[in-house]
């Protein structure tokens, strides 16, 4: 059988699911059973696919023999030899073992989101349950598609299911978030799209293997003002969709108005669109320093931004937003130093960041489950209620800040070696000063919510910590130390998809 | 007044209702002491990276930023507050920020 034919079932699956739960809702047992099974498949679909492409709405290129029927003479004599031949007019995906090492973590994560929402709530909701397999298959689609205008497509999607987590949240201060949310995407996406626009103007292509060989052959000048100001357009969506400077205030916001499952899939929404769009950007606009510049300005600004911020926040929800926010800027560090080496640094990054961040929102969602509160504050004395909790909660905490022999260890490292061979050691002190007070943060949070004395005013609920939390943290950390004693099986197959994005 | 009294006083102002009544922590008082050393010590170490267009211009930046540094600490606590999840100011610099990039590139540069 031809493992191809799991391509788009990566992102039909979910969307059935998604469809499947919503409908049948009401019957508690049934939808539990559809929304595991599906979860499950999330991770183990990747794993089965086979390398290669898929074609929708068309056929696969001319020179590949995609087209079966004769072409009249006078319509052959036209294509063949031209640059025709080589256009793909179906929306395609592709799948190599890049994306097959990001899509089975997405998969894992989103796997563990949806099982912690079926364990954690007493009453399932297929509508909860719906929008985080709808954001599951946008993520996936994000991570698969070669056309870029698919890939706004299934941006919008991901935009109004991300609205929608935090409107079903009944987090206090949700509607607003989301208001806000909307009308900031209002303007990210449409001048993402107006870059997308700009683009297909100039080089009749929505496929972005088509639009690179354009540019490249010489057809259109790449210093086009027009085209320059669509890589503009496209950083400032990337911006948006990333969450990096000026976007940060909102996305640590929505993170903090989401649940401990919603907020694991919002985050990796995050992720992925920074390293998805992100590497489109640098495969249309390599070419383009200015482009590199700019990205790694932002990415830097958000890095600063993002950990500074953390360390005066009150709030545990807020300071992991904001940390995340800052992770994201190690992303972009990598991806705008623009070599191999780095790219794949920043691609080991964004998988880490999968991985850890989730766990911290599933460790704090412990603590808020027990405390009530997310005041840093008004807590302490936790770790007398919830000693493997706040063992694995701290756990994540130093994986995130990269000690070893964590996963995040070997990506900042990495990404420190890159910014030394790229002649730029400034951005390696930022990020080992960065990635200590990072530790520090953690410290803070771990020394008021677990070790500090208990508030005489704070009452802890009696009734124990939920079993599947604990679970998908031990499997979540075993994943990340294993990642960080053995980097090489991720590391080699995220090296192809960078050299895949350099490749013209 | 010394430097540190000063800070705690501007803490208490940022993140209470009324100066008098707030309570500012050691550790809170740590961290914002903390991310204000971070912040000055990571802007200047960033505005190194200007050599590689000009090294006369970084000489000026960080100059300058030596003297903004002078001047407006402590800078944590207006961040702070600035970072507020007030749409206006999200707007704002939503919008700046893509007039900035507009000029960037739309200059061809």
């Amino acid at each position: 059988m031809d493992g191809t034919i799991f391509l788009p079932l990566m992102v039909v699956i979910p969307i059935l699911c998604a469809i499947l739960v919503n409908l049948l809702h009401g019957t508690q047992t049934i939808t539990k059973i559809i929304a595991v099974i599906g979860a499950i498949c999330l991770p183990v679909v990747p794993l089965v696919a086979t390398y290669g492409n898929s074609f929708f709405g068309g056929y696969a290129p001319l020179i590949e023999g995609g087209f079966t029927a004769s072409l009249p003479d006078a319509v052959n004599s036209l294509v063949s030899g031209t640059i025709l031949e080589l256009f793909h007019p179906a929306i395609t995906y592709s799948f190599g073992p890049g994306q097959q090492v990001i899509l089975f973590v997405l998969g894992l994560v989103a796997m563990c989101a949806i099982i912690l929402s079926v364990a954690e709530t007493k009453k399932t909701s297929g509508v909860y349950l719906y929008l985080l397999f709808m954001l599951s298959a946008a993520l996936m689609a994000f991570t698969l598609t070669d056309d870029i205008f698919n890939l706004y497509v299934f941006f919008e999607i991901a935009a109004l299911v991300q609205v929608g987590l935090i409107l079903v949240s009944r987090v206090k201060g949700n509607y607003e978030t989301g208001l806000k949310y909307m009308l900031l995407g209002e303007i990210g996406g449409s001048f993402m799209l107006l870059g997308i626009g700009l683009l297909l103007g100039l080089t009749g292509n929505v496929n972005i293997t088509d639009i690179v060989m354009v540019i490249h052959s010489g057809a259109i000048d790449p210093y086009n003002p027009v085209l320059l100001f669509a890589a503009g357009m496209l950083i400032y969506g990337w911006l948006y969709a990333t969450g990096l400077p000026p976007f940060n205030s909102i996305k640590s916001e929505i993170y903090s108005k989401g649940l401990p499952s919603g907020s694991i899939l919002l985050q990796s929404f995050s992720v992925i669109a920074c390293i998805t769009i992100g590497l489109i950007i640098l495969r249309i606009f390599a070419y383009s320093s200015t482009v590199q510049m700019v990205v790694l300005a932002v990415s830097v600004l958000a890095m600063i931004l993002g950990i500074c911020l953390a360390m005066v926040q009150d709030d545990y929800k807020r300071i992991i937003a904001y940390l995340a926010v800052g992770e994201l800027g190690y992303i972009g560090v990598g991806l705008g130093l623009g070599s191999a080496y780095s790219i794949t640094a920043g691609l080991f990054q964004a998988v880490n960041e999968l991985m850890v961040t989730s766990l911290l929102f599933v460790g704090f969602g412990l603590v808020l489950y027990k405390a009530r509160t997310s005041k840093i504050s008004k807590l302490g004395g936790l770790l007398e209620y919830m000693p493997v909790g706040a063992l694995l909660t701290v756990l994540a905490g130093f994986a995130m800040a990269g000690v070893p022999p964590f996963n995040v260890f070997q990506s900042k490292y990495m990404l420190v070696q890159a910014a030394m061979v790229a002649g730029i050691p400034e951005l390696a002190v930022i990020m080992i000063i960065l990635s200590i007070v990072t530790f520090l943060a953690f410290l803070r949070i771990a020394y008021a919510v677990f070790l500090k004395p208990k508030p005489e005013e704070l009452e802890v609920s009696k009734s124990s910590v939920p079993r599947t939390s604990i679970a998908i943290m031990v499997i979540l950390i075993i994943v990340c130390l294993v990642i960080g004693l053995m980097p090489d099986i991720v590391v080699s197959q995220l090296g192809q998809l960078a050299l895949t994005t350099l490749a013209i | 007044m010394n430097m540190y009294d000063r800070l705690v006083k501007i803490l208490k102002s940022t993140f209470g209702q009324d100066s008098e009544t707030t309570l500012v922590t050691g550790p809170q008082t740590s961290s914002v002491v903390s991310a204000e050393i971070v912040l000055m010590a990571s802007l200047l170490i960033a505005a190194m990276t200007i050599r590689l267009v000009s090294p006369a211009l970084m000489v000026v930046i960080e100059v300058a930023l030596i003297i903004i540094f002078v001047y407006v600490t402590p800078i944590m606590p207006k961040l702070y507050k600035e970072y507020n999840d007030d749409i206006n100011s999200m707007m704002f610099y939503a919008v700046i920020a893509l007039a900035i990039i507009a000029i960037i590139f739309y200059g061809g540069l």
